[in-house]
């Protein structure tokens, strides 16, 4: 969560395969974790248009307030996300 | 086929995911595009059917959906092969070899001809039978409560005509009343599984 946490840290929004060749996570593990945090009110989602024409149109997904305030609690004991908090 | 494997595997995944995640089912659908792009699309979908399988348990309709298959799969099939196996053996197989068996003499030889005439007819019944109860499994997976309740109904009518019949003949009705029985509380398990998908409120699919 923390890897998923990191890369959505810049608040900007994310295909879920760009997600997990960001963070390193499997699918099996990228796709129930987004569930969790967005039943939780930790990441929103939306449908965005497809870049190529014939494609489905794809979810994206950036944090919430809520999941930013998690973010920079979180950023006081960890560098790295604080690194990406302090640019929000 | 490696393409095939991995659509099929998508597919079961977001049937594990079930109607109240479709959303999350459709967007690990429309990721899988720019998975195969990637080259990696079996690895994506094995961890998408991991990650829905996992979820499963925990979910109120995680647990509906696996008990769906359960019911179909280890009770529902098994009855209709009996019933296909039987009827393509004959009418004696299921009778247990004991045709005639509380007869008398007398009995046999009058009614010797007319059990001849309708052992095809019982075993044609018994194979759709069979062939419809595989319908009914199929139908309960579908949660087409509807379309199930009429099927079961049919499935009940034709084991109870067979039953009658052959209790007509002085044949042994045991198998057929166990087979009926059976039926009986396939379609209470359904019934049951029908107030269980009305209790989770579900979007319809």
């Amino acid at each position: 969560m923390i890897a998923l946490l990191h890369s959505l840290a810049d608040r900007q929004w994310h295909h879920g395969y760009d997600l997990m060749k960001d963070t390193g996570l499997l699918s099996g593990t990228l796709y129930p974790l987004l569930i969790r945090m967005s039943e939780q009110d930790l990441v929103e989602a939306e449908w965005r248009e497809p870049a190529m024409t014939g494609r489905p149109a794809r979810h994206a997904y950036r944090l919430t307030q809520k999941g930013m305030a998690l973010v920079q609690d979180l950023a006081r004991n960890d560098p790295a996300l604080s690194g990406k908090a302090v640019r929000i | 086929m490696k393409l095939l494997l991995s659509r099929a595997l998508m597919t079961l995944a977001c049937r594990c995911l079930g109607e109240g995640r479709r959303e999350w089912a459709q967007a690990m659908l429309a990721e899988f595009d720019a998975a195969v792009d990637d080259g990696r699309p079996l690895t994506f979908a094995a961890g998408c059917l991991a990650g829905a399988l996992c979820q499963m348990p925990v979910r109120d309709e995680g647990r509906f959906i696996l008990t769906s298959y359960a019911l179909a799969l280890m009770i529902m099939v098994p009855i209709a092969a009996v019933e296909i196996s039987s009827a393509a053996l004959g009418i004696p197989h299921l009778l247990g070899g004991q045709a005639n068996i509380g007869a008398t003499y007398a009995q046999k030889l009058l009614m010797g001809e007319a059990i001849r005439a309708a052992g095809p007819s019982l075993a044609l019944l018994l194979l759709l039978s069979g062939i419809v109860q595989m319908r009914l499994a199929w139908l309960t997976l579908e949660r087409d409560w509807v379309r199930a309740a009429a099927t079961g109904t049919a499935v009940l009518a034709a084991i109870t005509t067979m039953i009658l019949v052959l209790g007509c003949l002085f044949l042994d009705i045991g198998q057929a009343v166990t087979l009926g029985g059976a039926l009986g509380i396939e379609l209470a398990l359904i019934a049951g599984l029908r107030s269980w998908h009305a209790d989770l409120n579900l979007p319809p699919y």
